[in-house]
């Protein structure tokens, strides 16, 4: 077992494409981490120079205290699973499973053990003579992970490994995945670009954005304490409100003032003077739809805000209702216990734990308050 | 009542029916008339003594014809050709599209070079083959720089290997891009699994990309296997109807035969070239359902 460690690592495409720029943090071992990020932002390329399948165009990368810049992918003791599992379709589960072993010549009766062992884990016992193509998709990924696991590497690197299973399927082996983590005690890399997966799989995530890395934290502290208004927005869901407001001093308070009502900032989040250069200009504001509330509820909130707000859609998600309300122009969704909540074109009171206000910078996106 | 509308339903089954033949009926005329009937006529042909006459004497046309000199002759010379030119255009042209698959500069210009003999009449080929060939030709003369005495190529032992180098010279780049086609279709994560199982590059050609590549050598050898029965074409332009030794082509003889009007013989030579091609062509179905049913589809 092993860490990872980046040191400035890029990667240019031979046309020019910057992929991956200037790339560092220490994955420790044990450590579950999740690159997370939307299309094209650089975490599959990021795996994939884990792996040695794209080449490091500079920096540096260690597995252990080993450079493995230049090691040739099968000699870098990590194994990989891939979004569409990869199996060899003429090859049996147990082929499949046996593949990497059979490769490093390992003697037979411990193929076999070793094998029946990952089986069991897995719960492939009954499933090792089929063929790939007489498996479901969960069976399949299964396989995937057995062949992954069964040569115990110093890492595992997992690309999108659920993405090609159903809803039901995809929360199942989730757990299943979490699971074998603990269970094997080993360095897991994964890749997704589903804000829940990573947060409820990773230790710790890395969200990318263009290629760069926008903030490495715990899924608690990347939801709570985001560094700028791309985190904010993508973790979190439904996702972060956000609305251009333009802050105000009034008698002695400072006020938020939107497009259809306006927000006391509390005293709590001013002690410091890191707004008073924004009074006079606008700011960008982000508020949790979970931090509304309907006004005959907001009993026990200390600073918060009343607003008026016109239900524009409201949809049941069971333990709750998702409100999306018109306050002015601006448009927010709110999270709401079902009981009492209000239908489509009723006009409703929401107050706003301003507590849990968010502010940004409207030029840079950075957080300021 | 339910009388009535049983009749009904049998009306509209029997009106989809005729409807069904009736789209059908241009492709089955099409293949009955210049494929089927044809086909027919040529086995009845087999199997009488003479178009006028037309008494039927079952195999002895074939009999006669398996005693011909000439016929078996010309059957041996195109199952050597076939069995030289077929595996070499498939071998090479794999290893043609394995080498331009590779990273190496002026790949597009290797592609082009290898696919622009299709591009070239086989008269005018023929031509540059005969002067390139010839006693005087180009060949000699380079041989001769490195003391090898001159040969007369189209009249001497060596001759197929003129027809073979000029076989494969207009058939590997179709069969190259053919492969080019089916190594790019081929998963991308299967080769990646394999690099970082620890698989090395010959396990994964031999392991991964030809078991995918199976169904396009397949395809590849019946369509040089029909263009080998049809090299008969260059040895004609080059060396007319009666050439010297392993020239000397089943395609040739029929031609020979079609021309002397003995209609009998030309038929059975066809039966026997069709039951051949049928069963060469099921063997290599059979070896190709067992290698490669896995990974198609």
């Amino acid at each position: 077992m092993a860490g990872i460690t980046f040191n400035n690592v890029r990667k240019i495409y031979p046309n020019g494409v910057v992929a991956v720029q200037s790339f560092s943090m220490e994955i420790a071992d044990r450590e579950f981490v999740v690159l997370v990020g939307p299309s094209g932002c650089g975490k599959s390329t990021t795996l994939r120079m884990i792996a040695g399948l794209e080449d490091i165009t500079d920096g540096e990368l260690y597995l252990g205290d080993r450079l493995i810049n230049d090691v040739a992918p099968k000699n870098r003791d990590i194994s990989m699973v891939f979004q569409n599992y990869a199996l060899y379709p003429h090859l049996t589960v147990f082929d499949n499973i046996a593949f990497g072993l059979k490769l490093r010549r390992v003697p037979r009766k411990i193929i076999r053990q070793k094998v029946e062992d990952v089986a069991k884990v897995l719960d492939l016992g009954d499933l090792l003579q089929r063929k790939p193509k007489a498996l479901s998709g969960g069976q399949r990924q299964r396989v995937a992970l057995g062949r992954a696991i069964v040569r115990e590497p110093a890492a595992f690197l997992l690309d999108e490994p659920l993405s090609n299973l159903d809803a039901n399927l995809r929360t199942q082996m989730r757990s299943e995945i979490k699971k074998l983590h603990y269970q094997l005690g080993a360095t897991f890399v994964y890749v997704t670009h589903d804000q829940t997966e990573a947060m409820t799989m990773g230790d710790r995530l890395v969200v990318m954005k263009d290629g760069f890395i926008q903030q490495v934290d715990t899924p608690q502290n990347l939801y709570d304490h985001p560094c700028n208004l791309f985190v904010a927005g993508f973790i979190g869901s439904p996702k972060m409100n956000t609305l251009e407001a333009m802050l105000e001093r009034r008698d002695g308070s400072l006020i938020a003032v939107f497009d259809g009502g306006e927000l006391t900032i509390p005293a709590s989040r001013t002690y410091d003077g890191s707004l008073d250069r924004y009074i006079g200009k606008p700011v960008i504001l982000g508020i949790r739809p979970e931090d509304f509330h309907m006004e005959s509820e907001h009993a026990g909130i200390a600073n918060s805000c009343l607003i008026s707000a016109r239900v524009e859609l409201s949809e049941q998600i069971g333990s709750g209702v998702y409100l999306y309300v018109k306050c002015g122009e601006t448009q927010l969704i709110a999270t709401l216990p079902t009981h009492g909540a209000a239908r489509h074109g009723e006009s409703v009171r929401l107050t706003v734990d301003c507590e849990k206000l968010y502010i940004f910078d409207k030029d840079s996106e950075e957080i300021i308050a | 009542m339910k009388l009535k509308e049983f009749i009904k339903r049998r009306s509209v089954r029997s009106r989809d029916s005729i409807n069904g033949w009736i789209w059908l009926a241009p492709s089955f005329i099409g293949v009955a008339v210049f494929y089927m009937v044809p086909f027919f006529v040529i086995v009845y042909y087999s199997m009488i003594d003479n178009p006028i006459q037309g008494n039927f004497v079952f195999l002895d046309n074939f009999v006669a014809l398996l005693q011909n000199r000439a016929f078996t002759t010309a059957a041996v010379n195109t199952l050597r050709f076939s069995l030289i030119a077929v595996p070499l255009a498939v071998i090479l042209a794999l290893a043609l599209a394995l080498l331009l698959e590779a990273r190496i500069p002026l790949k597009s210009h290797f592609r082009t070079f290898f696919l622009s003999p299709l591009m070239v009449p086989v008269a005018s080929i023929v031509l540059i083959w005969q002067v390139l060939f010839h006693f005087d030709g180009a060949i000699n003369e380079f041989l001769l720089r490195f003391g090898v005495d001159r040969l007369d190529w189209l009249q001497s032992e060596h001759n197929q290997l003129v027809v073979v180098v000029l076989f494969l010279w207009k058939n590997l780049g179709y069969n190259m891009i053919l492969f080019m086609a089916a190594l790019s279709n081929i998963p991308r994560e299967l080769l990646e699994v394999a690099d970082v199982e620890g698989a090395g590059p010959l396990y994964k050609l031999f392991a991964v990309k030809l078991r995918y590549l199976s169904p396009t050598m397949l395809f590849v050898t019946i369509l040089s296997l029909i263009n080998s029965f049809k090299v008969f074409r260059e040895a004609y332009l080059l060396t007319g109807n009666y050439p010297y030794g392993g020239l000397y082509m089943l395609q040739h003889f029929m031609n020979n035969i079609f021309r002397a009007l003995d209609y009998q013989r030309l038929a059975s030579a066809a039966v026997i070239m069709a039951v051949a091609m049928v069963i060469i062509i099921a063997v290599l179905f059979i070896i190709e359902n067992r290698y490669g049913k896995d990974v198609e589809g």
